[in-house]
């Protein structure tokens, strides 16, 4: 069972907390897209996660494809440099939408 | 398509971690296609070839992670097709090493047949030749490999030429056949034992490998297992002439000596001072010029092809005379043409280049051609006068992990030009 979660902790702002991964991204990624369908624009802070893999990068990729497909514009802040290595690494590490942070 | 720009004139120094081989983990990453679990390979290299390889298996539905320390968790249990696409396999010629795991395993694959470097005929028959021998009903067409088989039977096969990826699929194919396979002048490359290994360590029974007979005991099934893919002998290699044609002094990490003897030899004959540990070593040019030193390209463990073009550029402004001659590929002189443009004495006289060696290259816009091609007119632009910019670097990117990044932090003037 995922003890992992995605929730607002500002306005326009969700927060993944715990593993971000194989075992937890199917929760996660329905758990982000119920959140999501009311935002125009939204940030997701990454800085909670505690581990990663390719699957929490699929999450991402995801969420962008159901965002883009809805007009309405997704970005990504505090992604640890250990997921930003495995975009670099697939060739997707120039379609992360960055925020400033 | 990007380029390098590189600023000559600066000694390296420093130490540099050496990634995974390609061409041991490419063979390993299509040997997971065997496993009935799920299994992980660790230290694989950065690289596009890997990235392509991973496509392939999850477009026929294998299930891969990457984790944050870039091992692949590889579940060929989840597949749902046999194929691999021309879209795929035209921009890597190994992709078919897809072939003979997905005969052996699952009784069917569908290959087409394969692209990658134009360097010379790289023959594919001798892996369908094989797998016919072992009772596969094969058959090419509309530039796809079509194979069929029941459960493979053991068959002593004797190879034409000495081929790696031959040697690779067929043995990764006999490990499940029915009864005993022998490959006759078979690869004798490490990457072929470390495939071995693997394989082994999976539950195979594979002796011989690193010889010219390997003998293969088919098994009724392989396990999947945690795996970590041996150094890149190639890139070690590309790192220690960066040092010696600069004049430099490096401590090379996480490599593996005793696959290098002959690369090792040529750079002492070329006046380095070498020491190796278990897993590091260190090469001091101590500033001076190298000496010039003459290479015959042969299969391992004589001096490998791989290293010819460098070699090539370290003898471009060596004391003397070298001469290089290629034994195993064709049209393997192709960055000969773009060291002449930097100034370089060479003179070709069909598979051999005779190199006189001079003070210094001058800074020129170069063409890579291929992969080590490519290696080397990064290699001759830190020792060229001036900047030169080394164009269509896509070939090195599929063979160098982070090559740049390396450079840079061993010293050199080194930055990408995105395009």
């Amino acid at each position: 069972m995922s003890s992992s979660t995605i929730s607002y902790s500002d306005e326009g702002m969700l927060t993944i907390n715990g593993e971000f991964g194989f075992a937890t991204a199917s929760d996660l990624l329905k758990q982000g897209l119920t959140l999501m369908d009311t935002q125009k624009e939204l940030t997701i802070d990454l800085s909670g996660i505690t581990g990663s893999d390719s699957a929490g990068l699929a999450v991402m990729l995801e969420w962008m494809d159901n965002y883009k497909a809805a007009g309405q514009q997704l970005y990504f802040r505090n992604i640890p440099e250990s997921l930003l290595e495995i975009a670099r690494v697939s060739n997707l590490i120039d379609l992360l939408p960055l925020a400033d942070t | 398509m990007d380029k390098l720009l590189i600023t000559g004139g600066t000694s390296l120094a420093g130490e540099v971690r050496i990634a995974g081989a390609k061409n041991a983990a490419l063979p390993i990453l299509a040997a997971t296609l065997l496993a009935d679990s799920p299994m992980t390979i660790s230290n694989v290299p950065h690289l596009h070839d890997i990235t392509t390889t991973m496509g392939l298996l999850g477009q026929m539905g294998v299930q891969l992670v990457v984790d944050e320390r870039m091992r692949i968790e590889v579940d060929p249990n989840t597949i749902t097709n046999y194929s691999a696409p021309y879209e795929l396999v035209k921009t890597m010629r190994a992709s078919i090493l897809v072939l003979g795991p997905l005969l052996s395993r699952f009784g069917q694959a569908d290959v087409s047949l394969p692209g990658g470097c134009a360097i010379g005929s790289r023959p594919v028959n001798l892996h369908i030749d094989g797998l016919r021998a072992m009772g596969a009903e094969i058959e090419v067409e509309s530039g796809y490999i079509r194979a069929k088989a029941k459960r493979l039977k053991g068959a002593r096969l004797i190879m034409d030429i000495v081929t790696v990826t031959g040697t690779e699929n067929l043995m990764m194919a006999a490990t499940l056949a029915d009864g005993e396979t022998i490959i006759e002048n078979a690869a004798r490359e490490p990457e072929v034992v470390d495939l071995a290994n693997c394989l082994n360590k999976m539950g195979a029974k594979v002796t011989g490998a690193g010889t010219a007979s390997i003998h293969i005991e088919g098994v009724e099934r392989l396990s999947g297992t945690d795996y970590s893919v041996l150094p890149d002998r190639i890139e070690t290699g590309t790192f220690l002439v960066a040092a010696a044609i600069t004049g430099g002094k490096i401590k090379i990490r996480d490599t593996a000596p005793n696959l290098l003897d002959v690369v090792l030899q040529k750079l002492q004959e070329a006046g380095a001072t070498i020491e190796t540990g278990d897993d590091w070593i260190t090469l001091d040019m101590q500033g001076k010029r190298p000496k010039s030193v003459d290479v015959h390209t042969a299969p391992y463990p004589a001096f490998p092809t791989d290293m010819q073009a460098q070699f090539t550029a370290l003898n471009t402004v060596a004391e003397g005379v070298g001469i290089i001659t290629e034994n195993v590929f064709e049209n393997r002189f192709m960055h000969v043409q773009e060291m002449q443009r930097m100034g370089a004495n060479i003179k070709l006289e069909g598979n051999t280049a005779i190199v006189t060696g001079i003070d210094q290259l001058t800074a020129a816009p170069v063409m890579a051609t291929d992969l080590r091609a490519s290696a080397s007119l990064v290699l001759a632009g830190l020792v060229a006068k001036g900047e030169t910019v080394v164009d269509r670097i896509y070939h090195i990117d599929r063979g160098y992990d982070c090559i740049e990044e390396k450079l840079a932090g061993l010293g050199a003037h080194i930055r990408r030009l995105p395009d």
